[in-house]
């Protein structure tokens, strides 16, 4: 093969230990030929040779600056002119080369002015690692509650992949983060006595690792992605990587375009603030024209369910046929490998229907996902505990929430207010759970594990076996034997 | 946006605001120095383009032409504004070396 692929790792406090990498190559037969990445380094082949490597740190790329091609191509040409041969770039280094024995300037001159260049590359990069560390912790805090409680954590693959991610890259930031911090603390005082700059000799074999497990991941994202999209047809997902795409390209147009122009400081800095506007107002737009597009449903002549689909629509429950809107999504996980939802809805009677089923992997995953469920039903009782709170310290009974909710009558509502208020929310918040999520003791739908969730028994969760099976209703009575004939005959539950 | 002029000028930084006293590119301020200090002083291209840029971005220096793959660029009045501090500066600390050459300790332990 005419080319290496290594993984390793290029900062402003290394540099100097790779110059020696890439002579050790070279004296293999391998010439650096480009790094993607700080982390990517490909080789291609030579002759193999003793040569001298220079890594100079020259700033390509700022926030608001680039440089142009000219600029790149003056550089490089000033620099073979003293006796250096151009090998690769990154964003922030030039590596060159000579045979050795040949006399060449060295392209860093002076140890205060490189030392100024690596304190300016290391300020912006500390800034970004430290952002980096605050966007990593909520998205682990936020991926973990999904994970741990959530049903979408548990049906949706992309929770799952990045919270395998998630810990590697705040660990790798804060390994990076102690070693600039070292390294600019030592040279700081190094650089006022007069002396040369101590470049670090650690060697990085985490960062490397989390590169390597990064792109791994990226890979198999790449792939549900598309399998997603091709094969599931799930519009969501193509929907989902629409805004992101149309930010990247915004950016990559600032990049092509703005940086690299003769454009005042001040003006580049408004264009950047506008693209990060659109950037955070592309996703809200694009997300709400979806939710509403979901929301209305698709009215079609051919129904877009077969008979594979494990579903209930509107129209199963009425005797004449109403005009009925639908959608269907289906996704895919490690644990739960098939799913889909399906979303029926009719404006004329106003109702809808949901229908989530799942397939999970094993029984016990099955059950898992059926506690997801029930989890999910307590979150919009938990809503009301402020609501109760107020009206228990207040005396106020109200009957919606205190006798239909949670049949706590009005004498035992007063006998609650004596006590301890915090007690008394407690009891109040723990008989409307009760009281909504209940099992099918009288074993009205016969299958492995039925739990009402809700107290209207509108919304119910259903197990056979490794398969799931969610429903939710605008007004049917999922106790009712009538409702239990057509949906078990429609599910194929009998 | 111009900066303020800074107070102490490095070495490298002095000798390329020196040579953009004339219009001059990357490798002839390059050439410019190394025959102005007779060999003493040599300056590398990642020293210079570095310098260059933040002269560029400070307001020191202006680019003049951009010609086939070569910027010319000359002094700025901000420049030279940091060249005469730097050399009030420099003319400072060698009467202050006359004077102690001159053996003026008596005068220091008098001095009250």
């Amino acid at each position: 093969m005419n080319f290496k692929i290594e993984n390793n790792y290029i900062s402003i406090i290394n540099y100097p230990t790779l110059a020696k990498h890439f002579e050790k190559m070279a004296t293999k037969g391998w010439l650096i030929n480009k790094i993607y990445l700080g982390n990517l380094f490909i080789y291609k082949r030579i002759t193999p040779k003793n040569l001298d490597f220079a890594i100079t740190p020259y700033i390509v790329e700022t926030q608001y600056s680039r440089k142009s091609k000219s600029e790149l191509e003056e550089f490089r040409s000033v620099c073979e002119s003293v006796g250096w041969n151009y090998a690769a770039k990154t964003t922030n280094f030039h590596i060159y080369y000579k045979e050795k024995g040949i006399e060449a300037l060295s392209l860093q001159t002076d140890t205060e002015e490189e030392f100024k260049i690596l304190e300016s590359i290391g300020k912006k990069h500390l800034s970004a690692l430290y952002f980096q560390i605050a966007m990593f912790l909520f998205l682990f805090w936020f991926n973990l509650q999904q994970l741990l409680t959530g049903v979408d954590g548990f049906k949706d693959a992309f929770p799952q992949l990045f919270f395998v991610l998630i810990p590697f890259f705040i660990l790798s930031s804060i390994i990076e983060i102690y070693h600039f911090k070292k390294f600019f603390k030592h040279n700081s005082t190094q650089i006022s006595l007069g002396e040369d700059i101590t470049f670090s000799r650690f060697n990085f074999r985490f960062n490397k690792f989390t590169f390597l497990l990064t792109s791994l991941i990226l890979v198999i994202f790449i792939i549900h992605l598309l399998y997603g999209v091709l094969f599931l047809e799930n519009t969501i997902l193509l929907y989902g990587v629409i805004p992101p795409l149309l930010v990247f390209i915004s950016f990559f147009l600032y990049r092509i375009f703005v940086k690299p122009s003769r454009m005042p400081m001040k003006s580049k800095k408004r264009e950047l603030i506008f693209i990060l506007v659109l950037a955070t107002i592309i996703p809200v737009l694009f997300f709400s024209f979806l939710t509403m597009n979901l929301i209305n449903g698709k009215n079609e002549d051919n129904s877009i369910i077969s008979e594979d689909y494990k579903v209930i629509s509107i129209n199963d429950f009425t005797i004449e046929e109403v005009s009925e809107g639908e959608d269907l999504i289906r996704q895919s996980s490690l644990l739960v490998p098939v799913s889909y939802v399906y979303y029926s809805h009719s404006d004329k009677p106003y109702r809808n229907i949901t229908t989530e089923y799942s397939k999970a992997l094993t029984e016990d995953l099955a059950i898992t996902l059926v506690n997801r469920y029930k989890n999910q039903a307590e979150i919009p009782i938990e809503w009301n505990r402020q609501e109760i709170e107020y009206f228990l310290k207040e005396g106020i009974y109200k009957e919606s929430l205190f006798k239909r909710d949670a049949k706590i009558s009005e004498e035992e509502f007063n006998t609650l207010r004596k006590g301890d208020l915090k007690n008394a929310v407690e009891t109040a918040v723990r008989k409307m759970k009760d009281l909504a999520i209940i099992k099918d003791h009288e074993n009205l739908w016969d299958l492995d594990e039925v739990y009402f969730l809700n107290v209207n028994k509108s919304e119910i969760v259903l197990r056979q076996g490794k398969e799931v099976i969610f429903i939710e209703a605008s007004d049917l009575n999922f106790a009712d034997s009538e409702v239990i004939e057509i949906a078990k005959k429609k599910l194929d539950l009998n | 946006m111009k900066k303020e002029t800074q107070k102490i000028l490095t070495q490298p930084m002095f000798y390329v605001l020196l040579s953009l006293k004339e219009v001059r590119h990357g490798y002839e301020i390059m050439q410019y120095v190394e025959w102005l200090t007779k060999g003493r002083v040599k300056i590398g291209p990642g020293t210079l383009y570095s310098l260059l840029s933040k002269f560029e971005e400070d307001g020191w220096i202006k680019m003049v032409s951009d010609y086939n793959n070569k910027k010319t660029y000359k002094i700025d009045p901000l420049g030279e504004e940091a060249i005469v501090q730097e050399m009030e500066r420099l003319e400072l600390l060698l009467n202050d070396a006359a004077r102690v050459k001159e053996g003026n300790e008596d005068e220091f332990q008098n001095r009250k």
